[in-house]
C-alpha cells in the first residue's frame, strides 16, 4: 500500500522533470544548443548505442572504474590497517593522512602525464589516488572501533594474527568500512571521469569533452545520461551493501 | 620534543604488545613523525634534483617550487588568482546554503515532496558534477558565472540531502509539545525545525564545499581564464610543473583551513563527530 504510493510519487516526479523539459524545449523557449528536446537526446542515446561507440565507452569507463575502485579499497585497507590498530602509529601518521585527503586531485595531472603519459594508465592512477585517502581514513576509524576486549580474547585463545584479523577485526569493522567503501566508489568514479576528460581520449569523460567540443549537444547529453545511469547504479549497489552490513552487524 | 632521556630509535614501528621496549625509548611517536617523513621526502626530492637522478625540468624540486611561489607572489598573480577562485567559490556556496536549506526543509517536512523529488537528488548526488562543465560554459559563457554555477551545483545537493535528514530526525514528540504549547506555524519553523537542521547543514556544507572546490578548480582547468586552476592547466602543457605545485599547495591549504572551520562550526552547533 505505502510502497505503491511511494512508487506513484516517484513516477510523478519523473513526469514533472520530463514534462518541464519538454515544455521548455519543444516550443523553443530554451536554446537547443543548451538543452535539446527529450526526443533528440533519446535519439542520440539510441544512435550512440546502435551505430556509435557509446556502448564501448560505457564499458571502458565502467571497467576502469571497477579496477580503480578495487585497487583503492585494497590499498586503503592495507595502508589504514596499522594506524587503525596501533594508536601510536595513528598519532604519528595522522597529519600525513589528512594532508593526502586535502590535496586537490587536479594536482596529480602533470605528474601523471610525465610519469605515465596520456592514456589509460594515467586515468587508472588518478582514479586510485582519488579514492584511496578516504578509504584509508574510514579503515582507520573502522578498525579503531573494533572491540578491544574481543581482540584480547582472541589473543588469550592464541589465535594467530591472520585469524584475529579475519575473524575479529574485519567483521567488527564491517559496518563503518562499507560506509567508506561507498564513498570511495563515488570518489573513484569522479577520478576516472576527470582523468578521462583531461588525460585520455577514451571513455565517457573524453566523450563529454569531444561531443561538446564539436557542439554535438544531443550526443553530449547522451553521454551525460549514460554517466547518470552508471552513477546511480553505483550509488544504489553500495547503498544496499552498506544497509546489509549494518543489519548484519547489529 | 623536550626530552631528558637520550633519544633512542623511534618506537613508531614497534609492536604494541611489548611495552617494555617502548619505556626506554626517549622519543615517543607523535605527529612529529609525519613532519619528519615529509622533511625526508623533501630532502630526497631536492637531492635527487641536484644529483640529476630526478629531472628537475620534469618533476621540479622544492627549491624551484619556492622560487616559483616567490615569483608568483611578487607579480601579484598568485593573490589575484587565489581571490578569483575563492570569491567565486564563496558566491557559489552562499547560494547553495540558502537553496539547499530551503529544499532540505521542504523535503524533510513533507513526505509527499520527499517521495516525489528525493530520487532526482540522489541521482544528481551520485553523479560527477564536472560532467556539466561544458554545457554550463555553453549556457552562460566563460568566466566567473560558469565557475559559480558549477560550484553551486556541486554544493547544493549534499546540503539539501543532509538538511532533509536533519529535519526528518526531529522527534515527533517535540513537534507535538510545540503544538500543544500553541506554537504558531512560523514559530515551529524558526524555533524548532530550522535550528535542528543547522548541524546537518554544516555536515552537508563540509562535503559540499570540497565538491564545489573541485568543481570550480576543474572548470578553471577546462577553461583557463582566471583562478588557481589556470596554473594547473598551464602546468599540464608546459614542462616545468613548479607553478602547478604552488597553485595546488594554495588550493589544498585554503581548502583545509575552510573545512576545519566548517567542522568547528558543526561542533559548536552541537553536532556529533
Amino acid at each position: 500500500m505505502t510502497r505503491s504510493r511511494v512508487l506513484r510519487h516517484q513516477l510523478a516526479g519523473a513526469l514533472v522533470v520530463i514534462g518541464l523539459w519538454a515544455l521548455l524545449t519543444y516550443p523553443g523557449l530554451v536554446n537547443p544548443f543548451v538543452l535539446p528536446t527529450p526526443t533528440a537526446v533519446l535519439d542520440a542515446v539510441v544512435r550512440g548505442l546502435t551505430e556509435g561507440s557509446l556502448g564501448d565507452h560505457v564499458l571502458r569507463t565502467s571497467g576502469t572504474f571497477v579496477v580503480c575502485f578495487a585497487l583503492a579499497v585494497l590499498l586503503g585497507i592495507a595502508l589504514g590497517a596499522t594506524p587503525g590498530l596501533v594508536p601510536s602509529v595513528h598519532r604519528s601518521v595522522e597529519p600525513l593522512i589528512s594532508l593526502a585527503l586535502s590535496v586537490p586531485i587536479v594536482t596529480y595531472f602533470a605528474f601523471l602525464v610525465v610519469l605515465l603519459g596520456y592514456g589509460f594508465w594515467s586515468v587508472l592512477a588518478l582514479g586510485v589516488v582519488t579514492a584511496t585517502p578516504t578509504m584509508i581514513t574510514s579503515t582507520v576509524t573502522a578498525f579503531q572501533e573494533v572491540d578491544a576486549a574481543l581482540l584480547r580474547v582472541g589473543a588469550v585463545y592464541t589465535a594467530s594474527r591472520p585469524a584475529r584479523f579475519l575473524r575479529i577485526v574485519l567483521p567488527g569493522s564491517l559496518a563503518t568500512l562499507s560506509g567508506g567503501v561507498r564513498i570511495a566508489a563515488g570518489r573513484a568514479l569522479i577520478g576516472v571521469i576527470v582523468g578521462e576528460m583531461f588525460l585520455s581520449s577514451e571513455g565517457l569523460g573524453a566523450q563529454i569533452v569531444n561531443a561538446s567540443g564539436f557542439f554535438d549537444i544531443p550526443a553530449y547529453y547522451a553521454v551525460v545520461v549514460a554517466l547518470a545511469v552508471i552513477s546511480y547504479v553505483v550509488a544504489v549497489v553500495f547503498g544496499a551493501v552498506e544497509n546489509r552490513t549494518a543489519a548484519y552487524v547489529t | 620534543m623536550r626530552s631528558v632521556d637520550t633519544p633512542h630509535r623511534s618506537a613508531a614501528t614497534g609492536p604494541p604488545a611489548r611495552p617494555d621496549r617502548r619505556r626506554f625509548a626517549g622519543l615517543r611517536p607523535g605527529p612529529w613523525v609525519s613532519g619528519a617523513v615529509l622533511l625526508v621526502l623533501l630532502a630526497v626530492w631536492q637531492l635527487g634534483a641536484w644529483t640529476g637522478l630526478i629531472d628537475p625540468r620534469l618533476l621540479s624540486s622544492p627549491v624551484r617550487v619556492v622560487a616559483a611561489a616567490w615569483e608568483m607572489l611578487g607579480s601579484g598573480a598568485l593573490l589575484r588568482d587565489t581571490v578569483s577562485t575563492f570569491a567565486t567559490l564563496l558566491v557559489a556556496v552562499v547560494f547553495a546554503i540558502v537553496v539547499g536549506e530551503l529544499i532540505g526543509l521542504a523535503l524533510g517536512r513533507s513526505e509527499r515532496l520527499r517521495w516525489t523529488f528525493e530520487w532526482q537528488l540522489v541521482v544528481l548526488n551520485s553523479m560527477p558534477r564536472i560532467a556539466f562543465i561544458p554545457i554550463v560554459i555553453l549556457a552562460v559563457g566563460v568566466g566567473g558565472v560558469a565557475k559559480s554555477v558549477i560550484g553551486f551545483l556541486s554544493a547544493v545537493v549534499p546540503i539539501a540531502l543532509f538538511v532533509m535528514t536533519g529535519v526528518r530526525q526531529v522527534s515527533p514528540t517535540m513537534i507535538q509539545v510545540a503544538q500543544s504549547l500553541a506554537f504558531g506555524r512560523s514559530a515551529l519553523w524558526t524555533k524548532i525545525l530550522v535550528p535542528a537542521s543547522l548541524p546537518h547543514l554544516a555536515l552537508g556544507l563540509r562535503l559540499g564545499f570540497s565538491r564545489a572546490l573541485l568543481g570550480v578548480v576543474v572548470t578553471e582547468v577546462f577553461n583557463p581564464v582566471a583562478g588557481l586552476g589556470r596554473w594547473i592547466a598551464l602546468g599540464r602543457t608546459s614542462i616545468d610543473p613548479s607553478r602547478l605545485i604552488v597553485a595546488a599547495l594554495v588550493i589544498g591549504a585554503v581548502g583545509t583551513v575552510v573545512v576545519q572551520g566548517i567542522s568547528a562550526a558543526h561542533r559548536r552547533l552541537g553536532g556529533a563527530s
